[in-house]
């Protein structure tokens, strides 16, 4: 695998003012359109969060916020898990494997207070653009859990070892997807450009050859990468929980907390 | 969507913080789908059930085999209908 080139953010991108069209166009709009192809590439499970999936108590009741294709939600069949996605297509693959999942937002979850014994929040607390928002989404969170439960957080590492190189905290990082294999999934008139105030269904898209010729098309995902002691600091700040754990994972920061 | 994720749903709208729970369901086809049935699982799940909002949404789906309140002590064919009511019936 070739280094992956990312792009740091520019201010104005970066404004107040731009936050949500940002995440409109280089989160939510680019995980529908490569739905299908995340999904094939996502079936893993991490083994600290298949740890903590497993050490649950049977019957515990759970909420997978950001679940993705639900890789998640069959780990453990002895207790209960409720996915939900921004994405409505993961969610039409999620339901197409049989589990409980449904589309809402972080920032407002339509949850019960209280209610959950825990809540898994996987790669996704990094999509969002300011540390306001950021707290907001852990707030929600640990509003649904129910004092006692706990909350699972993974979020990109800024010192992560791999093939990604980073020249900011704030960055694009691209995704590759080859043209023959998802023909259809393409949008058809997305034009390339880093302009965030693109039509709710699209994000721009460039294209590129392939070593042995296939071509690629690449869309830019926003990442919020998280410097060592960031996400506790977060989860301190949002309140009303204790840290139990916290590390370094595959390129991930991760904290377990408590509510209390 | 089973009755069991019902069960923990409410309206999310801003500054909607009243009469929010249970969301009313209209125009359902219901279904079912077998689960395997796990006492434990059922016992420790009936805990975190609010039983009057579920009571009231199977009623309005025309189901009407649960009881007004939850048995004190449930046995295991209360908690095999329970199970066919939240697991099953979608």
């Amino acid at each position: 695998m070739p280094t992956t080139e990312t792009t740091p953010l520019s201010e104005s991108t970066l404004q107040e003012e731009n936050k949500t069209a940002l995440e409109q166009t280089h989160v939510h709009n680019v995980y529908n359109v490569i739905a299908d192809h995340f999904s094939a590439t996502r079936y893993k499970p991490w083994p600290v969060v298949d740890t903590f999936l497993k050490d649950l108590e049977i019957g515990s009741i759970g909420a997978d916020v950001g679940c993705g294709n639900g890789k998640y939600l069959g780990v453990n069949q002895q207790v209960v898990t409720v996915g939900s996605d921004r994405s409505d297509k993961l969610i039409a693959i999620c339901r197409d494997r049989g589990f409980e999942a449904m589309v809402c937002d972080n920032l407002s979850l339509p949850y019960r207070e209280s209610s959950f014994d825990f809540v898994l929040s996987i790669a996704v607390i990094h999509h969002f653009s300011s540390p306001e928002r950021r707290i907001e989404a852990i707030n929600e969170l640990l509003r649904i859990l129910r004092p006692g439960g706990k909350v699972l957080i993974f979020v990109w590492a800024m010192e992560q070892k791999g093939r990604r190189k980073f020249e900011a905290q704030d960055v694009f990082v691209p995704w590759h997807m080859p043209k023959r294999q998802y023909p259809a999934n393409i949008p058809s008139s997305a034009p390339a450009s880093q302009d965030s105030s693109q039509p709710a269904s699209q994000t721009p898209q460039t294209t590129t050859v392939r070593e042995d010729g296939d071509e690629e098309v690449v869309y830019q995902r926003y990442y919020h990468l998280f410097v060592k002691g960031e996400l506790d600091d977060l989860v301190i700040k949002a309140g009303g929980a204790e840290i139990v754990d916290s590390g370094y994972d595959r390129d991930n920061w991760y904290i377990i907390a408590r509510k209390t | 969507m089973k009755l069991f994720t019902h069960n923990m749903l409410q309206c999310h709208v801003k500054n909607c913080t009243s009469n929010n729970f249970p969301l009313r369901i209209e125009e359902a086809e219901l279904e079912a789908a077998e689960a395997e049935f796990n006492e434990d699982f059922m016992r420790r799940i009936i805990s975190r059930l609010d039983w009057d909002a579920l009571r009231s949404t199977a009623v309005s789906l025309g189901l009407n085999t649960l009881p007004e309140t939850l048995p004190e002590e449930p046995d295991e064919e209360f908690l095999k209908n329970l199970h066919n009511v939240i697991m099953e019936v979608g």
